[in-house]
């Protein structure tokens, strides 16, 4: 997988760029600021880039906007977004309508690489990875009529990975579930929610978050 | 990033110092987050009060929601004030109020914001000298706003915040 990096940090960078080598992706440019990725990007648009938030020259969002324009410019390449702090609001601006191909992740998880890599391989093959802290405050908030404690403990557990933009396999894989159980599980938490069971797991993570942001 | 270069390999003593420093360092991280929330989060500056209303709600260990007019932008210290008040009430909510729900509301009436913290727990809060809420008075009246707490006993508490603001 060919992959773009974006961070005013140097030391990040190249940090990041030798473990994903090291991980066996292949490191095909690192930009300093929004306007260089975009260069790169439509010079040979890859498979996926990792973005930090805040970049020259204002330190804000301009790593959110540089993503948003590759996902209208480039809908097939995937986007990391790396964040020194978690918000909703930006998660769900990013996911938008279609949440393909697109990851928010705390800064911090690049301290565990296997996490980062699965991310990363997840957008990178058009899929979603919400990180574990958004999708924690949004199942942990306290509801005045909560459909959620409705849920055994395992159905929680598969609905936060459902979340994340985890597969059945990959939830599976996590709880030590058979895949059978773990259908049966999502079918018993849209029952219970009330909500309308999706086609494909990007859809499904949009209708999990919607419900959840209600 | 050393513990993944070094973690698979090298003596366990290693390992074991590099672990306890990354999950040290993520335990600061995370503190320093929760703390800079209290005092002007990212979010308001970047998107607004509505969003920063609304992430606070979802903190919130009583159920809260965020109604009335919260789109667009405003004024940094008005934006600024509306957070503070509302991050202060819902603590005071959850500290003292016994409340199982509380209600946000923000409007625009004749160039002033009106922010509402309306909770259904036990009131007789009082705003002494000293306490959060005489904090919270103070920090608007120094905008030139107003400030009133409804409290009666058994009746639920009611903050509500006037920000003059060209809006």
């Amino acid at each position: 997988m060919r992959v773009l990096i974006a961070d005013d940090s140097v030391l990040l960078r190249e940090g990041l760029a030798r473990l994903l080598a090291e991980g066996g992706f292949e490191v095909a440019g690192q930009a300093g600021d929004a306007a260089e990725l975009l260069r790169l990007v439509r010079a040979d648009p890859p498979d996926a880039v990792i973005v930090d938030v805040r970049m020259p020259p204002t330190h804000t969002v301009e790593g959110l906007v540089a993503a948003e324009q590759i996902r209208t410019e480039y809908p097939g390449v995937g986007v990391l977004v790396l964040s020194q702090y978690i918000e909703t609001h930006h998660a769900m601006r990013l996911l938008g309508s279609s949440p393909q191909g697109i990851g928010y992740l705390l800064k911090d998880r690049v301290a565990d690489l296997g996490e980062l890599t699965d991310a990363l391989r997840r957008v990178g093959r058009g899929g979603s990875a919400l990180d574990p802290e958004v999708v924690a405050t949004l199942v942990g908030r306290r509801r005045a009529r909560d459909p959620i404690e409705e849920l055994t403990e395992r159905e929680r557990d598969v609905l936060t990975l459902m979340a994340e933009g985890r597969s059945n396999q990959a939830i599976g894989q996590r709880l030590f579930l058979s895949p059978k159980t773990v259908e049966t599980h999502v079918r018993a938490i849209f029952m219970k929610l009330d909500l309308e069971e999706a086609p494909d797991d990007n859809r499904r993570v949009l209708a999990v978050l919607a419900f959840l942001r209600r | 990033m050393a513990r993944a270069r070094f973690g698979t390999q090298g003596d366990a003593e290693l390992r074991i110092t590099l672990d306890e420093a990354a999950s040290q360092a993520q335990l600061a991280l995370a503190e320093l987050r929760a703390f800079a929330r209290g005092i002007h989060p990212a979010i308001l500056t970047e998107a607004g009060l509505g969003p920063a209303l609304q992430s606070l709600a979802e903190r919130s260990p009583v159920p809260a929601t965020v109604g009335g007019d919260v789109s667009g932008r405003l004024p940094a210290p008005v934006e600024a004030t509306a957070y503070f008040v509302v991050c202060e009430a819902l603590a005071n909510v959850a500290r003292h109020a016994d409340a199982s729900a509380v209600a946000i509301h923000v409007a625009r009436v004749d160039g002033r914001l009106v922010v509402e913290v309306a909770d259904d727990g036990v009131g007789g809060a009082v705003a002494e000298r000293g306490s959060g809420l005489r904090g919270l008075a103070d920090r608007v009246l120094v905008v030139n706003g107003r400030f009133e707490v409804h409290s009666p006993p058994g009746g639920g508490t009611r903050l509500v915040a006037e920000i003059p603001c060209a809006c």
